[in-house]
């Protein structure tokens, strides 16, 4: 059971009475204009380290050459359109299947963004939703607990099981920090029966007044809307929403085994008052009921199990160990800590653990979870480290010790010092500092294709081509207006299942590929060299073909007469002007020079 | 003292509090009209993805030119003559049969005794009492039960359907109505099951899907929409324009079933409407183009190769030059007999195409007849419809005069060779 332990944050402050020398008190005293609740102490200036580094790392992150763009381009189409997209306005093979935009909201962002500041303001959102998005976690853990190590220490265990998403910048960052927010309504609630539990009464009741509830029920409310606006995986939040329900009624029929019971608890129809309300918000989307019909079918979809993220947990993937390692911790927390473990709790790590065992990206919404439910387990071993450290003797008499306990303003003014450097140092100050915007190597990830969707701005294709579905987003974004990408990342589920497979047999070069391009009546092929080995040997030796770009990347072949008319014209043009131009003397600077990323090949030669 | 007669002791009094009664009526009212509104969504989509019910006859879409100057009745009826479907044989191959059955049509009866008659021939098919018995023992059935109903096997040899929904095209096109019964291995099915296998499997991006989108046309009762398992949703105006992406030449019988299939589908649209009117004029323009290709192409005597619309020639599958000019020049007349006058090329087109090809057929050998069989039962079919006839109703033998022996001796080439590769069409 719960040990009553003194509240180690309850430490001296400023307005107490310290030890001073002589010297000391005749020195001018400042007097402080800021209340006693800005007295920090060296753990918060520590938080506003950690905090200031990480949003600089967030910062530093080039943007990924997958479904970002996709999203910033369904974005645009939107703003521009001033409507939602009824199919896939990129692939035009896709035509026929609906597209239920659930991440519109996000994408409109996105969208609005980079119209505002461009790609690099991208950058900025992600930084900021990011840090919002755990800070919010660390808040809600703090508040529940009052412990400020705990909660951090809880903070990076959720962000340890999430470490390989949270790098992504998508729309499904703001359904995180959306989430993020959903623990801070749990923390609220939990802190008051965690209260209670202390007191002695752990079958208590809480105190939730009414104000309470309604607050709880709009925050619930406005934060699902926007959670069911921006992406399509709201529901996550109404399931774990539905397992406090059900665990409160598990819990009070073990607890009372009264019908009576039941009825009359508060906190029971508290929870399910909140999953009332996150069902609301669920359908308050430009589909309505539809939008959560299809948010239920979607991972039926034939597609997504060529996926990665989609496939099934594996204990040698990184998602694997971060899984057993969680499964571990939970083991040895649950034997030792005497802090009880409700229904809930089993539930939702039950359903979760299930959920990511079949998708690996379910993942992302297991970890937080995960440290929530540890919670008040890491806070219970926090106080008895805490206790142990306080009873240290040679800790009692050691002065930098007592002073490091001290809470100051000086430390408040630590933290809004180490936060504004790092804003400093950030890109994201850019907009308001001054500065130089990062080079494109940097802003993009270095498996962007920008040499590609140059070439084909410069050439633009008449005919469909054919693309790594990974690099579809950006061609889309990037390359010339209405270009016929094959396939994006974003139209993986809107795919019909055979035009998918076709896909998959190109990109494979299986057998009989080449006739899956007629059928789609293919006359461009970028390819991506590294990832597409197979293709990349194979599609050089296309009769008919012409090979008409490279670089460190991809691979362009193609047999558009549109394109090689441009393509020829373009390489008339460059040799005349070679001819007109005297011949360089040879330095050892020119010999120097880097050739040109891309290099359009001879086509002749390549024929 | 106790009680002699103990009353039960009544039940408390159900008092809730009004708080928890407010509550039950705000969860009642949200839960109820939440899942109310969940329930109608989702009958609404369900609605939404019914699959529209076809008729039950197939339209027959009759032919509407006759042009005695293109061919003459001499020689249509000779021409007719030499392609009669002469297979009652054993192992009778299935895309001869079902070639034979929509050229010939259910009408057709012969004298000769080689022949199978029309309704002979759609039985062949339909009846496995009787494919079984044309067929050496062991040989699989053709019909095979699928998930959605009934599939014939297809391209697994010659007891099996040479393309994907070929013999279900070929029952539609002589008007075999969807009730009509079809006797598997396993018991009695109708057509309607072989449809529906053909419908609800039916995938935009098949890689054979002319016959199928032929057949769905000649069924259908409206322009309705409807959604495919691949979540596609399909129309008329979606599968015209899947037969109009692919380049030219592409497809089977270097792409002209596709254009028989639009031709077709414009000719049922003038009475059903299946097309939205920008589908139609695109179909239109498509097919106009496509004449333009054809028409300056075709070479002096008159016949077309198989890259008909300029391209560079590949690898042909068939090896015998005859078999692929009469492959490519009497598909084209086929369709175009049933394509709107407007797309129609200049009529020296295709005077040079029909003599052309009365000319050809007439010399060809018996053996080259059996072995070109599949392209000659379209050439055969193109020259009838010229004179506004099916098959079966412009074949009229004048006893005494078409006798096989004398017809044979006057145009038999006896040295002609064996094409090497027997073609599947």
């Amino acid at each position: 059971m719960a040990t009553e332990i003194e509240n180690p944050t309850s430490l001296p402050t400023a307005a107490e009475p310290q030890a001073t020398t002589p010297e000391a008190d005749q020195r001018p005293r400042l007097e402080s204009v800021l209340g006693p609740q800005w007295e920090f102490g060296w753990q918060n200036v520590a938080v506003a380290v950690w905090f200031g580094l990480f949003f600089m790392y967030l910062s530093y992150q080039s943007l990924f050459h997958t479904d970002l763009w996709g999203h910033v381009a369904y974005g645009k189409w939107m703003l521009e359109h001033s409507a939602l997209p009824a199919e896939d306005p990129f692939v035009q093979y896709c035509q026929g299947v609906p597209a239920i935009c659930s991440a519109w909201l996000g994408q409109v962002l996105f969208g609005l963004v980079e119209r505002a500041g461009g790609a690099e303001a991208i950058s900025h959102l992600f930084a900021v939703t990011v840090l919002l998005t755990y800070m919010t976690l660390a808040g809600a853990f703090y508040w529940r607990t009052r412990q400020l190590g705990t909660a951090m220490l809880a903070m990076w265990i959720g962000f340890f099981l999430v470490w390989s998403r949270h790098g992504t910048v998508r729309t499904e960052m703001f359904a995180t920090l959306s989430y993020a927010v959903l623990f801070l309504v749990f923390a609220i609630v939990d802190r008051r029966r965690d209260l209670v539990a202390d007191q002695g009464q752990p079958h208590a009741e809480p105190h939730l007044g009414w104000g309470l509830i309604a607050s709880l029920g709009a925050i619930v409310l406005l934060n699902g809307i926007f959670w069911g606006n921006v992406h399509g995986s709201c529901l996550v939040g109404v399931l774990v929403l539905g397992t406090r329900v059900v665990g409160r009624v598990i819990d009070l029929a073990f607890q009372k085994r009264d019908a009576m019971s039941m009825l009359l608890d508060r906190e029971a129809h508290l929870w399910l008052f909140l999953t009332e309300m996150a069902c609301v918000a669920a359908v308050i989307n430009p589909y309505g009921m539809n939008g959560v019909l299809n948010a239920l079918e979607f991972g039926k979809n034939l597609n997504l199990p060529d996926v990665l993220e989609w496939k099934s947990l594996l204990l040698t993937d990184l998602e694997g160990m971060q899984m057993l390692a969680s499964w571990l911790l939970m083991g040895v927390l649950f034997r030792f800590s005497p802090r009880r473990i409700r229904a809930w709790e089993m539930l939702v790590l039950a359903g979760l653990s299930w959920a990511t065992i079949k998708n690996v990206r379910m993942i992302g919404w297991y970890g937080f979870v995960f440290a929530y439910v540890l919670l008040p387990h890491l806070a219970w071993v926090g106080r008895r480290v805490w206790n142990w450290v306080l009873a240290n003797p040679l800790l009692q008499d050691d002065l930098t010790w007592k002073k490091l306990q001290q809470r100051s303003h000086m430390h408040f003014i630590g933290c809004i010092f180490v936060g504004w450097v790092a804003f400093a140092l950030s890109h994201a100050a850019n907009p308001l500092l001054g500065g130089v915007s990062r080079k494109p190597e940097q802003l993009y990830s270095k498996e962007t294709p920008r040499g590609v969707s140059e070439f084909l701005r410069k050439h633009p294709p008449s005919k469909p081509i054919f693309n790594p579905q990974w690099w579809g987003d950006w061609l889309a974004w990037d390359g010339p207006q209405g270009l016929p990408v094959f396939m994006t990342t974003n139209a993986v589920h809107l795919a019909p299942h055979r035009y998918w497979q076709d896909y998959l047999g190109i990109a494979r070069a299986q057998a009989n590929w080449q006739n899956q391009l007629k059928k789609y009546n293919v006359e461009t092929m970028i390819v991506h060299k590294t990832d597409m080995p197979q293709l990349d040997v194979q599609v050089r030796n296309l009769a008919g073909w012409t090979f008409v770009y490279e670089d460190k990347l991809a691979v362009i072949m193609s047999k558009d007469p549109v394109l090689l008319e441009s393509f020829r014209a373009a390489q008339a043009q460059a040799a005349a002007e070679a001819k007109l131009k005297p011949a360089p003397a040879v330095t050892a600077e020119t010999t120097e020079t880097a050739p040109p990323e891309a290099e359009p090949a001879d086509a002749e030669a390549a024929e | 003292m106790s009680d002699p007669n103990p009353q039960p002791a009544s039940a408390p009094a159900l008092k809730l509090p009004v708080w928890v009664i407010l509550c039950l009526v705000v969860h009642v009212a949200i839960l109820g009209t939440g899942g109310a509104w969940a329930a109608f969504s989702y009958q609404q989509l369900e609605a939404s993805r019914q699959t529209p019910v076809p008729n039950n006859e197939p339209r027959v879409v009759a032919p509407q030119y006759d042009r005695p100057q293109l061919v003459s009745d001499s020689d249509l009826q000779q021409v007719l003559h030499k392609l009669r479907p002469r297979l009652r044989k054993p192992n009778p191959q299935v895309n001869h049969l079902d070639h034979a059955l929509r050229f010939w049509g259910l009408e057709a009866k012969f004298e000769d005794p080689e022949c199978y008659s029309g309704v002979e021939l759609r039985d062949m098919l339909v009846d496995y009492r009787q494919f079984s018995q044309a067929w050496q023992k062991g040989t699989k059935p053709l019909w095979v039960s699928a998930s959605h109903g009934l599939r014939a096997r297809t391209q697994a040899g010659l007891a099996t359907s040479s393309h994907v929904d070929h013999t279900l095209a070929c029952l539609s096109e002589v008007g075999t109505p969807l009730d009509f019964p079809i006797i598997t291995a396993n018991g009695e099915r109708t057509l309607g099951d072989l449809y529906r296998q053909a419908f609800y499997s039916f995938s935009l991006n098949q890689t054979e899907y002319e016959w199928s989108t032929l057949s769905f046309a000649l069924f259908a009762a409206n322009d309705r929409a409807w959604n495919t398992t691949e979540g596609q949703r399909i129309n008329f105006d979606l599968l015209v324009e899947r037969l109009m992406r692919q380049a030219p030449t592409q497809g089977v019988c270097a792409g002209n079933h596709r254009l028989h299939t639009l031709a077709i589908v414009l000719r049922i649209n003038d009475d059903t409407k299946l097309l939205s009117d920008e589908m139609r004029d695109r179909v239109v323009e498509y097919l106009k183009g496509i004449t333009a290709q054809l028409v300056a192409n075709q070479q002096a005597d008159g016949f077309w190769e198989l890259n008909w619309d300029g391209s560079v020639a590949e690898e042909p599958e068939i090896r015998s030059a005859v078999a692929r000019r009469i492959l490519a020049t009497g598909h084209a007349l086929e369709w175009w007999a049933f394509a709107p006058e407007s797309v129609l090329p200049p009529e020296e087109t295709l005077s040079k195409a029909t003599t052309w090809l009365v000319k050809t057929i007439q010399e060809l050998s018996d053996r080259e007849v059996e072995t070109y069989y599949t392209f000659l039962s379209h050439a055969g079919r193109s020259l009838a419809l010229w004179r506004g006839k099916f098959p079966a109703q412009a074949y009229k033998p004048e006893p005494g005069v078409l006798q096989p022996q004398q017809l044979e001796t006057a145009i038999v080439a006896p040295q002609a060779p064996a094409p090497a590769v027997a073609p599947q069409q």
